[in-house]
């Protein structure tokens, strides 16, 4: 055996470099590909507008209220041009337009709920949903101030006769009693964790770093296929050891190394990024695409096709994967999900079929074709 | 809560259902805002009703009542507002979709059928296409001519198709204009592709750069996510990009029946990367490259 793992290294000495580099390829993209998204979707913000048709300081609080939002890029448009500001709407410029009507103060004071504001959107709104909930909390929030204000003011009326309190007075103490005492609050988390994650609508590294070690793996095996169809394999009959012997001692010892790699990349992301997987199914996702790369690699004729089958494959894949929900409602089938290898990494699942059938397909390799190398 | 004393509101997760869960959060937020709200408003009502002396009783009575009249409140918050859908076209409202998503794909096909083109050359073949002075400008020529051609006019089938089966029926000048963006947009893509393989030796380190270089420009021609959406940093970059102006006019002609195109940008690019193609292709014959 001692002898095989010498003869390997010889082989692989000349293109160590190489070989680390690529190794770390994976890792390196993917802290870079998912840095770069999360800086900058913050800057992303939603187009919308809001057409003022009475300035005033309910209007202004609606306004600003809505624009501090993270999500939002908020237009400030006057009465006389509103109709501008739906145009630009209609020509697919802003998500979606909200109109203040000239009341706005008087309604939000007295309560009017029916029909406070108008919205406008299109079938193109991707934020619509989203903004008017906020645009219902805000007018919401305002309306209930006042109307607790009141409702005191009337207590006071009704019990004592002097006024001991003014509106401003009474404001104030609901601002404070929102502030201070710290009321409802949530705490999200998923079954099985302890500690409160984050909601964020960022990327998942896991995803991005699952396809680029597809392909960066089946391209590191392509000295299976250099070796599989090199002239110097008869020579392997003569030898105390037999090729397949070679090969599988060879794969042993890449998918031991790729590990560790992915041990250290597995901290490095959840260090750095926080996205968590399950350290079991990143193992057999390992397993799986080095065999299935090898497999692959010992079928191909030459290295080229290996590269064109390696990016027709990741390729393939991946719009399977975008296009997953599509097909699970088409055909009403979810257990397709369960073939997708990186749809069952991304949910931590273990992915067992895969492994079984690529453990029965490296014993037939194995098996095969003992004469065919002669 | 009624005592204004801070509360937590535990929210449990299915892990195997994270984007469902992720919603229900999101949901759950909102409400919990309305909560938060009410509960300020209650409690504003509870103190003063008890600083002005309101017997036990009739307050609980009274918070009771304030607290159904919240929640109720909170319920109808849908009445608020007067929605509107300025609603064009309903057909074109989907075939925007359609069309940004032929783009991608018609970027994809011209990738697909780059990589099979590549050749599997060794070396004694590569010396004896050499005898025969073939260079590797007609290499390349010969690869953006295939290439161009076939994924062109299978695009051009593909819309055509679909314009049909959308129900979009167009004049022939149209049609023609729409041949001539496709035609545009796929042939520059190509000689991109090359230009890069060219100029990197290595095929693994290529396809790489390939890729991102795909993704970049399919990225900024606005079709996976609008050019509004886009920071302000950002947004200069578009009024250069040739994808952008090939996907905005095939939009304009499509779905708002423009009669016109300009197609400034890409002719420039398409110069520029032909003097790059020619360029590269006389150093990599000198092996310069």
């Amino acid at each position: 055996m001692m002898d095989m793992i010498y003869a390997r290294w010889l082989l692989l000495k000349r293109q160590l470099p190489k070989i680390l580099l690529w190794s770390m390829l994976p890792l390196i993209l993917t802290l870079a590909v998912t840095m770069l998204f999360n800086s900058t979707s913050d800057d992303f913000r939603v187009p919308a507008a809001v057409v003022v048709n009475e300035q005033s300081a309910e209007a202004e609080t609606f306004t600003e209220e809505l624009a501090s939002s993270k999500f939002m890029n908020v237009e400030v448009f006057d009465a006389e041009n509103r109709a501008a500001a739906i145009r630009r709407l209609e020509q697919y410029s802003f998500d979606s337009v909200f109109i203040l009507p000239e009341n706005f103060d008087e309604k939000i004071q007295t309560g009017q709920r029916r029909n406070v504001i108008e919205t406008y959107y299109t079938d193109r709104s991707i934020y619509y949903e989203p903004a008017k909930e906020l645009a219902a909390a805000i007018i919401q929030e305002r309306m209930g101030e006042y109307a607790a204000v009141n409702y005191v003011l009337e207590l006071q009326n009704n019990m004592l006769f002097e006024t001991a309190v003014s509106a401003e007075d009474i404001a104030s103490e609901r601002q404070r009693i929102e502030n201070e005492t710290n009321l409802v609050e949530q705490s999200f988390y998923f079954f099985g964790e302890t500690e409160n994650e984050e909601q964020t609508t960022n990327l998942n590294p896991w995803m991005v770093w699952a396809y680029i070690a597809l392909a960066v793996t089946i391209f590191t095996f392509d000295f299976v296929t250099r070796e599989t169809v090199s002239s110097a394999r008869i020579r392997f009959n003569f030898m105390k050891h037999s090729y397949k012997q070679f090969m599988i001692l060879t794969f042993i010892i890449i998918t031991a190394v790729m590990l560790i790699i992915d041990i250290i990349t597995y901290m490095l992301i959840n260090e750095m990024l926080a996205a968590d997987i399950d350290l079991l199914s990143l193992v057999l996702y390992r397993f799986i695409i080095n065999g299935a790369a090898f497999l692959l690699a010992s079928l191909m004729k030459s290295p080229m096709k290996l590269y064109q089958s390696a990016v027709a494959l990741t390729f393939f894949l991946l719009a399977l994967q975008l296009a997953m929900t599509i097909i699970v409602s088409v055909t009403g089938m979810p257990v397709i999900i369960k073939l997708h290898p990186v749809e069952m990494l991304i949910e931590n699942q273990l992915n067992i079929p895969w492994v079984i059938l690529l453990i029965i397909l490296t014993l037939i390799w194995v098996w095969r074709g003992n004469n065919a190398g002669s | 809560m009624m005592q204004a004393e801070s509360s937590e509101l535990e929210v449990v997760g299915n892990p195997d259902m994270q984007l469902e869960s992720s919603v229900i959060s999101s949901v759950i937020d909102t409400v919990v805002r309305h909560i938060r709200n009410s509960q300020a408003n209650i409690l504003t009502i509870n103190h003063y009703a008890r600083e002005f002396g309101m017997d036990e009783e009739a307050r609980e009575e009274l918070i009771f009542q304030e607290f159904v009249s919240q929640f109720i409140q909170v319920l109808s918050s849908d009445t608020l507002m007067n929605e509107h859908q300025t609603v064009q076209n309903f057909s074109t409202g989907n075939m925007y979709f359609i069309i940004n998503g032929l783009f991608v794909i018609m970027s994809v096909w011209i990738y697909m059928l780059y990589i099979a083109l590549m050749r599997d050359i060794s070396s004694n073949l590569e010396d004896r296409m050499r005898v025969f002075g073939v260079t590797f400008l007609s290499q390349g020529i010969a690869k953006i001519l295939t290439i161009g051609t076939i994924v062109t006019a299978v695009a051009a089938l593909t819309t055509f198709g679909t314009l049909r089966l959308g129900g979009i029926e167009l004049p022939a000048e149209n049609l023609l204009r729409l041949l001539i963006l496709l035609a545009l947009y796929i042939f520059t893509t190509t000689i991109i592709m090359i230009i890069i393989d060219w100029l990197i030796p290595s095929f693994k380190i290529s396809v790489i750069i390939q890729l991102t270089v795909l993704l970049l420009v399919v990225l900024f021609a606005g079709s996976i996510l609008p050019r509004i959406y886009f920071p302000l940093y950002l947004d200069s970059l578009f009024e250069y990009m040739y994808s952008h102006q090939a996907l905005s006019w095939m939009e304009e002609i499509i779905l708002n029946g423009r009669f016109t195109m300009e197609i400034d940008i890409m002719t420039a690019t398409l110069a520029a990367l032909a003097i790059l193609f020619l360029i590269a292709s006389s150093l990599k014959e000198r092996r310069l490259l």
